[in-house]
């Protein structure tokens, strides 16, 4: 009983971490927390559905599609709603976020309409029984495309050059210009494959719960943010733990807790961890200057 | 040395940001009612000691002793009531708020009005209010920012800014006042008012202690020096002493002191 | 003389008035991003409904109960996470928010998720009239005295403040007190004036929908909260406007907003009230050039 909930906490977790990783990555680099990231699974898990359902396009090829129009959907809000305000007070950036995720949810809700919308799921019903613990096709789907979306990541990042400008960026965005880097392109990028990770999570979670809705972002959308701030925001490998961590958190609360109280188990930790540790589980304290 | 003439004294203050030992320690004393100098070469930890003095940051080794009380580990703001206040190499004014306000605001530990006060505009309220009114006033002319005190702070000259910024630290009523790099920026004239200002503080009996690049300024004006370098005391004494002492001389590069 | 539709509005403006000026002395004023406050008005709302359908209060000691209570969480809440900044602060009221509208969902006392029933009709225009009156003037008083330029001094630089011997802990929990008790006031007028709460009417939407209307009528400006959320309020009703239009316009505002003019309709700084009325009126600090 309890490895099973290990397990569906890890497939969670993992989602949890792919969202989490668009978040970290876009606070690394303009410190924004992207509210509209939420909106982004949620496009992309309608794409993906509207694909599979309609065109009966094959369901890895739809994955890949959701991606790459995510990506592009991330990269316009951030040129629309958040390039302006580069040098605007930080407050004004996340208000502008905030603007940007319920317009689209709304948006969403003004075209598809309120009710949830059938993904059927291209897989089949088959479980794997092992001993100590049973997971089906889909969740070792998951798993694996999430697996190899962050070891894709971490390549991205440690060995190209993209990922060594955004680095670069990261750490100080004006003298990774002086060094002629040029920064419009690193946060575009940015915003790229951060949108691209959080559809393939909306899609694979549209495709387990079999359900897309407009609304369905808002929840994982703030879970994938508390994961990124639970590892230390601007950290990827943080968020990576973050996600799992959070995932496991919250299976294994609602399994032996309350099933109730399934959404606020997340937040809960959020708020004991950063009170004990305000910079996350790997974030380095910044000290302040004077 | 004499308890009750000493007003400061650091014994073996250090602090490290990870590797980096930004200071090491160094002990200094600072009697009362003395200008005394702390100057040395960009990045010599002058500013960081300043902030271990006001509680910004907390020394990794050593004491800080201020009136014969053991000062580490208290916060920013209990240390400015107990009669440390400073100004910033970068000013930190209250940029959307009047002259005026600015002032009003370094009064905020010699005020009590609470909540309830605040809210039922009690007598001792206004009064307070009043007073602290015309203690402001004061100040401002004293520092020779009257007629200014409706302006926004951010609205200021250079020069005027920085003298804001020692009125409003004087509205605390320090007993020792740090000043970090009051003179940057500001042509001979107002370097010139400037030494005037800080000895008619002292003469008000407060201690200065003060950063300076402006060897003219500090050595003109101070009592005694001190030099940093790496974070370390290499030099101490008049300004004559310490214009004579060749590790000073070498940590300047030839530099003309 | 007005219609009750017209009564309708001016209550739901005249609460929404108070929700967003509390929320201006956090945000705007202290400049701690709160995008949780909906949460305190729901306490408010459910303790005085509570304290009037199961102890019987009257209506005003109910609404006076229900405004304590949600100003005991706000200094509960700000305890341990003022130390926090910025975003970090912000994500944490958002999940007290949740936390908050979870829990009184799940419980028995409150209704659960059937939303609580039965309460009588109370909030009258005169009460709501004399809350936004009371509330305004407390706000200004606050921020005309010492411990107003404390909180704005924070907003400013919170070193610098630090540096001036202000506590800053210690203020910005009278700031989120302070706000969560005008948002329980808010939330008990809310509660009876419509007899009937659920938990989900305070949701996360319903706190951006609050910061919307200080954003809107200016961050740091009380009077242009008065103006943001009797705007927010009153324009989509009379143009009877759907909730999702609604919505769909508040997501395009923010944005548009921040682009073209990020300091709200009437600009950030002013904490006088421009009327010259002899009760809003202050004696002391006063300032030049002020709108």
């Amino acid at each position: 009983m309890l490895s099973q909930q290990l397990v569906n906490g890890i497939v969670l977790g993992s989602t949890y971490a792919l969202i989490a990783l668009g978040y970290t990555m876009v606070y690394g680099i303009i410190e924004l927390i992207n509210f509209a990231h939420g909106e982004i699974y949620m496009f992309g898990a309608f794409v993906a559905m509207l694909l599979v359902t309609i065109y009966k396009v094959p369901f890895l090829l739809s994955l890949l599609v959701a991606m790459a129009l995510s990506s592009l959907l991330g990269v316009t809000i951030e040129f629309l709603a958040y390039r302006p305000l580069r040098r605007a007070p930080r407050l004004a950036a996340l208000i502008s976020a905030i603007g940007a995720s319920i317009f689209l949810q709304n948006l969403a809700l003004f075209i598809m309409g309120p009710r949830p919308y059938n993904f059927p799921s291209p897989f089949e019903r088959r479980v794997f029984n092992l001993e100590i613990f049973a997971i089906s096709q889909i969740e070792l789907y998951i798993l694996l495309i999430s697996f190899f979306l962050m070891l894709g990541l971490h390549f991205l990042i440690m060995k190209t050059k993209l990922g060594k400008a955004m680095r670069a960026t990261a750490q100080d965005k004006d003298t990774a210009a002086l060094m002629g880097i040029n920064i419009d392109k690193v946060i575009s990028a940015t915003f790229l494959i951060g949108s691209a990770f959080g559809a393939a999570s909306g899609v694979m979670i549209g495709v387990y719960f079999r359900s897309v809705s407009p609304t369905m972002g808002l929840m994982p959308g703030l879970k994938g943010f508390v994961a990124a701030v639970l590892g230390g925001i601007g950290n990827i490998p943080g968020a990576m733990l973050g996600g799992l961590l959070l995932g496991v958190a919250e299976t294994m609360g609602a399994a032996y807790l309350s099933s109730q109280y399934r959404d606020a188990v997340a937040f809960a930790i959020l708020i004991v961890v950063l009170i004990l540790k305000p910079s996350g589980l790997l974030g380095k304290m910044v000290q302040d200057k004077v | 040395m004499d308890n009750n003439n000493m007003i400061l004294q650091t014994i073996k203050v250090s602090k490290y940001f990870g590797g980096l030992k930004a200071l090491d320690s160094v002990d200094l004393f600072i009697r009362k009612g003395e200008i005394f100098g702390l100057i040395g070469p960009n990045g010599a930890g002058k500013t960081t000691f300043f902030n271990l003095l006001t509680g910004h940051y907390q020394p990794s080794q050593g004491e800080i002793v201020f009136k014969n009380k053991e000062i580490k580990g208290l916060k920013p703001y209990e240390i400015t009531a107990l009669g440390i206040a400073r100004t910033f190499q970068n000013i930190r004014l209250f940029n959307e708020m009047t002259v005026l306000e600015n002032v009003l605001i370094g009064m905020h530990c010699q005020t009590k009005t609470g909540l309830w006060g605040s809210i039922l505009r009690s007598p001792a309220a206004t009064s307070e209010e009043k007073m602290a009114r015309e203690k402001c006033k004061e100040l401002l002319a004293f520092v020779g920012l009257d007629g200014k005190s409706e302006e926004k702070a951010r609205n200021l000259a250079y020069g005027e800014q920085r003298r804001l910024e020692i009125a409003r630290a004087l509205a605390t009523q320090p007993q020792l006042l740090l000043l970090d790099e009051p003179a940057a920026g500001m042509n001979p004239q107002e370097t010139n008012n400037l030494m005037d200002l800080i000895y008619r503080i002292r003469d008000k009996g407060d201690t200065i202690l003060l950063i300076e690049h402006d060897m003219k300024l500090v050595m003109g004006i101070s009592e005694r020096v001190a030099v940093l370098d790496y974070g370390q005391k290499i030099s101490e004494g008049t300004p004559r002493e310490v214009q004579k002492d060749e590790r000073v001389i070498k940590a300047y590069l030839g530099e003309e002191i | 003389m007005l219609s009750s539709y017209h009564v309708q509005i001016i209550i739901l403006s005249g609460i929404n008035v108070i929700m967003a000026a509390s929320l201006n002395l956090i945000t705007g004023y202290t400049g701690q991003l709160s995008i949780g406050h909906a949460a305190f008005m729901s306490i408010g709302a459910y303790a005085s409904g509570l304290a009037t359908l199961l102890l019987g209060f009257p209506f005003y000691l109910s609404l006076f109960i229900g405004a304590l209570v949600a100003s005991a969480f706000g200094v509960l809440l700000g305890l341990p996470t003022l130390k926090l900044k910025g975003d970090y602060l912000a994500i944490v009221t958002l999940g007290f928010c949740e936390i908050v509208r979870i829990v009184i969902l799940n419980m028995d006392i409150t209704g659960g998720a059937v939303g609580l029933r039965g309460l009588p009709k109370e909030t009258d225009l005169l009460t709501v009239v004399v809350c936004v009156i009371i509330t305004l003037l407390v706000l200004t008083r606050i921020l005309h005295s010492r411990v107003g330029h404390a909180l704005i001094a924070i907003r400013e630089d919170e070193t610098a403040a630090e540096g001036m011997g202000i506590n800053t802990t210690y203020y910005k929990v009278i700031a989120f007190g302070v706000g969560a008790f005008f948002a329980g006031l808010g939330g008990g007028l809310f509660s009876h004036f419509f007899r009937y709460i659920h938990p989900n009417s305070f949701d996360f939407m319903r706190s951006i929908e609050q910061l919307c209307m200080v954003v809107l009528g200016g961050l740091g400006n009380l009077w242009g909260s008065v103006v943001g959320a009797v705007a927010l309020t009153a324009i989509p009703e009379l143009l009877r406007a759907s909730a999702d239009y609604r919505q769909l316009f508040y997501g395009a505002l923010l944005i548009i907003m921040m682009r073209v003019r990020p300091e709200g309709l009437l600009g950030t700084r002013s904490e006088g009230f421009g009327i010259k009325s002899k009760f809003f009126r202050y004696s002391g600090w006063k300032k030049k050039g002020e709108a």
